[in-house]
């Protein structure tokens, strides 16, 4: 079975960043042979939520964040990696690799 | 229902002054397609969402948007800048396409927002975006917004 990537997005208004970020990060986790699940909180409510599940298997948490998403108490705990969401989408995969580097320590 | 985006929301060739000028002539351009109800507070929605972090996501493209009362119908409005705009952060490049998003305050029925988000996914693909930022055929554009609309 594959790694896996599990991603929360969500921006102050969830009508651009917040799509954008995920899409940027499924794109480069599957390129880089993850398997990956992105929940996104925009103007459209939560989609695709990330289960106990989800969180328990990632190897990888990513917050791409610009404001307090709901449900933050599922993360209690878990080790996640807050990243801004212009540079998520703009260099995916470089984040997904310094996590990586950063893991491997 | 009213259209989301028609061959009406685009506009090429401009020759404004500067970014601001750029978001008044947004607002302006809600009030003429009956997007939005209030020039003034559409402008204001735009620029105070630009003080939370510019909207240029690098490549020559911004993507102002706004989401409040003062639009009644959602719309996207595609403007092609004749000489590229700075866009007012610290970006090297100047914007040559003005994606801008415009949403209501409105929660539930929101079917509006998947079509808005489908566009969204659509800018982080760098084919697409080569050739929105590069053509200056209205019906080019046109058809390519469209399908990323129903992507």
């Amino acid at each position: 079975m594959s790694k896996k990537i599990i991603a929360l997005c969500a921006c102050p208004m969830g009508l651009a960043h917040t799509f954008m970020a995920a899409e940027a990060i499924r794109k480069a986790a599957i390129e880089m042979g993850y398997e990956v699940k992105v929940e996104t909180q925009g103007a459209d409510g939560i989609k695709n939520e990330l289960t106990a599940a989800d969180i328990r298997d990632a190897e990888i948490i990513i917050h791409a964040v610009a404001v307090t998403p709901l449900g933050m108490e599922r993360f209690e705990g878990c080790e996640v990696y807050e990243v801004g969401l212009q540079e998520v989408i703009k260099n995916p995969k470089g984040i997904i690799k310094e996590i990586e580097e950063d893991l491997a320590q | 229902m009213s259209e989301v985006f028609t061959r009406k929301h685009i506009k090429l060739n401009l020759d404004l002054k500067d970014k601001d000028a750029y978001l008044r002539y947004i607002a302006k351009l809600s009030i003429e397609l009956g997007i939005g109800k209030d020039e003034q507070g559409v402008y204001e929605g735009l620029v105070n969402r630009e003080k939370e972090f510019a909207t240029n996501l690098g490549d020559g493209i911004a993507i102002p948007h706004t989401k409040s009362d003062y639009i009644i119908k959602p719309a996207i409005i595609v403007l092609k800048p004749k000489k590229e705009v700075s866009w007012g952060d610290d970006a090297e490049e100047g914007i040559r396409i003005i994606i801008s998003i415009l949403s209501l305050n409105e929660q539930g029925g929101n079917t509006h927002i998947e079509l808005l988000a489908s566009l969204a996914r659509k800018l982080v693909d760098e084919e697409f975006k080569k050739t929105i930022v590069n053509s200056l055929d209205e019906e080019e554009l046109f058809l390519m917004i469209e399908q990323a609309l129903h992507s």
